[in-house]
Parts: structure tokens; sequence; C-alpha cells
């Protein structure tokens, strides 16, 4: 770890550095850079999409979207892997992070889009009704 | 100062610029409506990616130089520089659409 004293701003500095950058927090974090970068660019787009709030709100917002779409996606791209198997949990980390992030609060949105697509191919098999 | 001291001292030195950086588009991508083109949409994500990514790569023993907090510190500069076109929260009509021709 940290062998230099604190004594100003650039012992504090190689000390908090020490912290954040020691063996332990790489060997948890390092392979998760790649899903919190392109939860970060979904979470980007999210924002954009959202009303405009406070800047501190959009900011939560930001991180919550981030966060959420950091924690879900090993668990959804592992589930989408097993289902089929020409698509790899590794290659499928990215777009996974990218999509949770980009969809942010949208769920409802989304389950609405995707309910109006069942129906319609629904009615598409069963012939639709006769005007 | 040990070698290992200068790294760590250095990535160190990127996180006040990193935040700058974070924070000024978190407030523009805020602040831009449905009518904000996609291309400015992207260029902002990638500066939160930026932003993000700098501090996270020592984890992946990607340590960053004098030129990178150098260069990071440049970024936020230069988005510092455009709070005009931002003003009031309003995004720049050349992030709307195609500026006219005058």
């Amino acid at each position: 770890m940290n062998s230099s004293p604190v004594t100003d701003a650039v012992g504090l500095g190689i000390f908090l550095a020490g912290l954040v950058y020691a063996p332990a927090v790489a060997a948890v974090v390092g392979p998760y850079v790649v899903i919190i970068l392109a939860a970060v660019i979904g979470a980007s787009f999210a924002v954009k999409r959202r009303e405009k709030t406070t800047r501190f709100a959009a900011a939560w917002y930001f991180f919550r979207v981030a966060g959420l779409a950091v924690l879900g996606t090993v668990s959804l791209a592992s589930w989408a892997s097993s289902y089929y198997s020409g698509w790899t949990e590794r290659a499928l980390i990215t777009p996974v992070a990218l999509l949770i992030g980009s969809i942010g609060d949208d769920y409802p949105a989304l389950a609405k889009w995707f309910m109006a697509k069942f129906l319609a191919s629904i009615d598409l098999f069963r012939g639709g009704s006769k005007p | 100062m040990s070698w290992w001291d200068n790294a760590r001292l250095l990535a160190f030195a990127t996180w006040p610029a990193s935040a700058l950086i974070l924070w000024v588009t978190l407030c523009r991508l805020n602040a831009m409506g449905k009518g904000v083109l996609f291309r400015v949409t992207l260029e902002y994500s990638i500066y939160a990616a930026i932003a993000v990514a700098v501090p996270l790569a020592p984890l992946i023993d990607e340590w960053p130089g004098l030129v990178m907090v150098l260069v990071q510190y440049a970024i936020g500069i230069i988005l510092l520089c455009q709070w005009k076109a931002w003003e009031h929260d309003r995004p720049p009509v050349e992030a709307t659409g195609p500026m006219p021709l005058e």
C-alpha cells in the first residue's frame, strides 16, 4: 500500500489514490470497466431523452440508471447466452449494458410497445376482423 | 518520489478534471430537448465516457501520464469555454439542426 507520510496535498493525493487503486479494488472493479463505460454511454442517452429537470436530479437519475445497468448486465448477458449458444457472455456484455442504460426509466413505454407488436402479430395470424 | 507514487499522483490529478467534465456533460444532456441532433448527444455521451474511463483506467493497469492529465484538463476547459452557447440550459441553434446559410 502507501509508504509515503501524509504531510501535504501531494501526500494526501498519493494516499487517496492508493486507497482507490489498490490491487484488491482493481481485482473486483477491473473486469467491470467495459460494462461501466457502456452503461455510462447508455445512461447519457436516457438523460437526454427525459424531460429537463434540475441538474442534481439529472445527475441522480444518471447514476441510478448507470448503476442499474452495471448491476443487471452480467445476469442478463449470462441468461441470454444460455439461450443462444452462438452468443458468448463476453460478447453480450457491452450491448446489454448499452441497452439497459439507454432504456433508463422507460420500461412501461417499452412494455407497451412490445404488447402492441405482440397483439398485432396475433391479429396477423388470426386473420383479423373483417369490417 | 518513486515511480509508483508518481503514477498514483497523476491518476489522482485526473479526478477533478473528470468530475468537471462529467458535471458539465450531465448539465448539457439534461438541457437537451427532443430536437437536439443525435450526433450532439453522441458527442456528450463520449465526453461522459471519457470522464469515467480515465479515472478507472489504472484499475486495468493503464496509468495516465502527464500528457493525459493535461488533455483531461484541456477537455474540461474547452467544455467550460462553451458556456455562452448553453446559457440558461438551452441548447444552441447548431445543436438542433443545420445552421441557416446567411
